[in-house]
């Protein structure tokens, strides 16, 4: 759900390398939530990554090969980006961002956020 | 003659359906040809024959601070993978400084798992198609907008 393309590209991807990286934020402070301030440290043990591997009969695994071949698929997906605004005038033109022709924005959501976000 | 009009044009379509599928869509009315073809053989689909989930880890030395960048790489490109049915298990601790437990006081924000991430990104092929900055922040906005009630309960802290 994290991705666009994770939760809507619902097909399988044949021979390819995949990749995802994360990047751990430069402080956990965003993550906790306090009552009464104390000092805390969020050690990680374990990121892992299950995905399904899926194994096709032969009459179906043909064709894909042979798609691959061509070298041509087409797989659309929508791709969610946040943008942050963090001015503090009363006035403010916000260019949120612009974009190529094989990307268009079709939705903006804008949310405000009380707390501070470092 | 509206209420007429539209009657027709849905008897049109369950027409449609049958003749197109043997059933209506919530499947409960059959053709003629599926009841009466009691000869033909049992079908099944084999196509996917199997579909088992591995867990991959990123490389060994890969540290898990702040600031890191976690690669996790399937390096095996003969697989037929399903990404969208994929999921990332993080599995971490919350303890002060000095390893002992914190107090009560001091919980995980909601969601709070995807805030202790700055970026995700996804490379195919070493190709980078798809990003999201700022992960705590992203995901709860699109699911406030697009989920249900239920589901975005289901989900607690997993985006």
């Amino acid at each position: 759900m994290l991705l666009g393309f994770f939760e809507d590209y619902n097909k399988m991807v044949v021979n390819a390398k995949h990749e995802p990286i994360l990047r751990r934020a430069n402080t956990d402070n965003n993550a906790i939530v306090q009552t009464e301030a104390e000092e805390f440290k969020v050690s990680l043990i374990k990121v892992e990554w299950s995905l399904p591997h899926v194994r096709v009969a032969d009459h179906i695994k043909i064709p894909l090969l042979n798609l691959i071949k061509a070298d041509k698929t087409d797989a659309p997906f929508p791709h969610m980006d946040s943008v942050r605004m963090l001015p503090t005038t009363t006035r403010h033109v916000w260019a949120v961002k612009t974009s190529s022709a094989l990307e268009e924005p079709r939705f903006v959501i804008l949310g405000f956020l009380r707390l501070e976000f470092l | 003659m509206r209420m007429e009009k539209r009657k027709r044009v849905s008897n049109g379509n369950e027409d449609e359906a049958v003749e197109s599928d043997g059933e209506t869509k919530d499947g409960t009315i059959l053709s003629h040809d599926d009841l009466l073809t009691i000869t033909a053989p049992c079908h099944r689909d084999e196509s996917v024959s199997h579909v088992e989930i591995h867990a991959h880890q990123p490389q060994a030395s890969t540290s898990l601070i702040n600031n890191d960048e976690i690669r996790i790489a399937v390096q095996a490109q003969d697989l037929n993978v399903l990404p969208s049915k994929s999921s990332l298990h993080i599995t971490g601790r919350l303890t002060k400084a000095n390893g002992i437990a914190v107090a009560a006081t001091t919980q995980l924000v909601n969601n709070g798992i995807c805030f202790l991430f700055y970026e995700l990104r996804y490379e195919l092929n070493d190709v980078e198609i798809d990003r999201s900055r700022y992960v705590g922040l992203t995901s709860p906005m699109k699911g406030y907008a697009s989920l249900t009630w239920s589901k975005a309960h289901l989900l607690e802290n997993a985006g």
